[in-house]
């Protein structure tokens, strides 16, 4: 492309804008509404999906130990599977103190004999696969058996599964009724001008020629829906973070910082490739003559 | 120049707009398109500048077979040509001479030499004075003017009008056909559809009448009626 066309098609294009002001301005802000909506999605879906993992996190496993084994190399060895974080030692002294602190007694096991056995509290990675630890673990000589909560743990990681599915999947159809908001905003725009277009044809211009001014206008008002959005959703949050460390701070929000990143990005490239996809999706018609 | 082979047009709402033609236009010829609305004049148009394909038969232009012609060559083959509409079609944001020079610009032609031949063929209409002017401000046998200028910018091998006196007085009208002629002279085939009695009469020229989409009466030097 000559340089000198670039320059005729970026001032077709702020041309097209300024003469269609009024519908330029409710092009870039039913772009701007969508994308908040959009973005207020991913807020909340994004941090549904941190919060899974997070409850993922806290979750433990009791290793109870044979009778007599010596818990040192055990403890060695498991350390060093996947997805352990750590492993604590906890002799079935410390396990009698701990029952009776939790239930309020004292001298419980001063008639009979201690009956708990020696334990090793593992604490897990978020990220970790769970049946396959365990399935490690009870390789393990020494161990008598592994507890976790099976169902709680199994039943907290489908939900995980599905927040995860159901995130990807309400993202997706938003997306696509942002790209058919857009789309059709634009359409309006290009409706108000297929004379010109149907002129363009009839004098030679080639379909890149056309598209060229309509792809810029509609790539600026994505950038300016993506600003606008991008500025109120930044400070929405803000604010929403402040709010809930104030009143609830037990529960886990992703940071602002992290949002920001990748709202920023998920909102831009939406935005400005749907302003752009738009565009050109609305001449298609026109141009076929 | 141009040439029907047996060129059959129905649209998709089934209606039958053109059947059997068979023409040929020699290059430089001056030829009246006849017959009354519905007649098959504006199809016969659409077809020139491929704007539609026929359903049967082909069309050439030049050696060009307008069927097998590929999607990118179109906008190529229509400089070529160039085309008066009875509505004008003028952009009505754009000045007379940014109409005129839109022609040369989606072509990609140079500043120069648009600064060149816009001035010149809006002179020859006789609307230099009015290069400034927004079409809205403009008669409508100005705007028509601002049309023809348009068309023959590129210097087309072929201009089209469809029916480019219909909406003007007889005087505008003459004006107007003064111009094509001269066009003509220069070498410009010309093809033009019409509802004017009194210029085809006064023309003489080849006349080729349309009626329910065929060819009823094609004669050198004709009339409008027989």
């Amino acid at each position: 492309m000559k340089a000198k066309t670039f320059l005729y098609f970026t001032k077709e294009a702020s041309i097209g804008l300024s003469r269609n002001g009024l519908m330029s301005l409710a092009a870039v802000t039913t772009v701007a509404f969508s994308l908040i909506i959009l973005g207020c999605f991913f807020i909340v879906i994004t941090n549904c999906i941190h919060f899974a993992e997070m409850a993922k996190g806290v979750l433990e496993l009791k290793v109870y130990l044979k009778e007599n084994v010596d818990p040192a190399p055990l403890q060695a060895a498991i350390s060093e599977f996947k997805g352990v974080e750590e492993v604590r030692f906890v002799s079935k002294e410390e396990g009698a103190e701990w029952l009776e602190k939790s239930l309020g007694v004292k001298n419980l096991f001063v008639t009979a004999d201690n009956p708990l056995p020696d334990t090793l509290d593992i604490r897990l990675d978020p990220k970790v696969n769970v049946k396959k630890l365990v399935k490690q673990l009870d390789s393990l000589d020494g161990i008598d058996e592994v507890a976790y909560g099976k169902t709680f743990v199994e039943a907290m990681l489908i939900i995980i599964q599905i927040i995860g599915v159901l995130g990807i999947c309400l993202i997706t159809i938003i997306g696509l009724v942002v790209l058919y908001i857009i789309v059709n905003t634009i359409r309006l725009t290009v409706l108000a001008r297929w004379k010109e277009i149907e002129i363009m044809k009839l004098v030679g211009a080639t379909d890149w020629f056309i598209r060229w001014p309509f792809m810029l206008e509609g790539i600026f008002i994505g950038v300016c829906g993506t600003i606008i959005s991008l500025l109120l959703l930044t400070k929405g949050y803000h604010l929403l973070y402040a709010y809930i460390k104030e009143a609830a701070p037990f529960i886990p929000v992703l940071s602002e910082k992290i949002v920001n990143y990748r709202m920023f990005w998920l909102i831009t490239m939406v935005g400005v490739a749907f302003g752009a996809v738009g565009s050109t999706w609305s001449i298609k018609k026109f141009l076929r003559v | 120049m141009i040439q029907f082979q047996r060129v059959s047009k129905t649209y998709s709402n089934k209606t039958i707009a053109l059947t059997g033609i068979d023409l040929f236009i020699e290059k430089g010829e001056f030829v009246f398109l006849v017959g009354p609305s519905g007649a098959g004049k504006t199809t016969f148009i659409k077809l020139v500048i491929r704007r539609e394909l026929p359903t049967e038969g082909q069309v050439l232009i030049g050696r060009k077979n307008l069927s097998l012609m590929k999607n990118h060559e179109i906008p190529i083959f229509r400089r070529n040509i160039g085309v008066i509409f009875q509505d004008y079609k003028l952009l009505p944001n754009k000045t007379v001479f940014e109409n005129v020079a839109f022609a040369l610009e989606v072509i990609e032609a140079s500043r120069k030499d648009v600064l060149k031949q816009v001035p010149a063929v809006l002179e020859l209409v006789g609307l230099k004075d009015k290069a400034k002017v927004f079409p809205t401000e403009l008669s409508g046998g100005e705007q028509q003017r601002v049309s023809l200028a348009r068309a023959i910018v590129n210097r087309p091998l072929l201009l089209l009008a469809d029916e480019p006196t219909g909406n003007l007085d007889p005087d505008t009208s003459w004006g107007i056909m003064d111009l094509l002629m001269e066009i003509n002279k220069r070498g410009t085939t010309i093809v033009m559809a019409t509802h004017n009695k009194n210029i085809v009469d006064r023309m003489r020229r080849r006349v080729v009448a349309l009626e329910n989409g065929q060819i009823v009466r094609d004669e050198q030097k004709g009339v409008y009626d027989i």
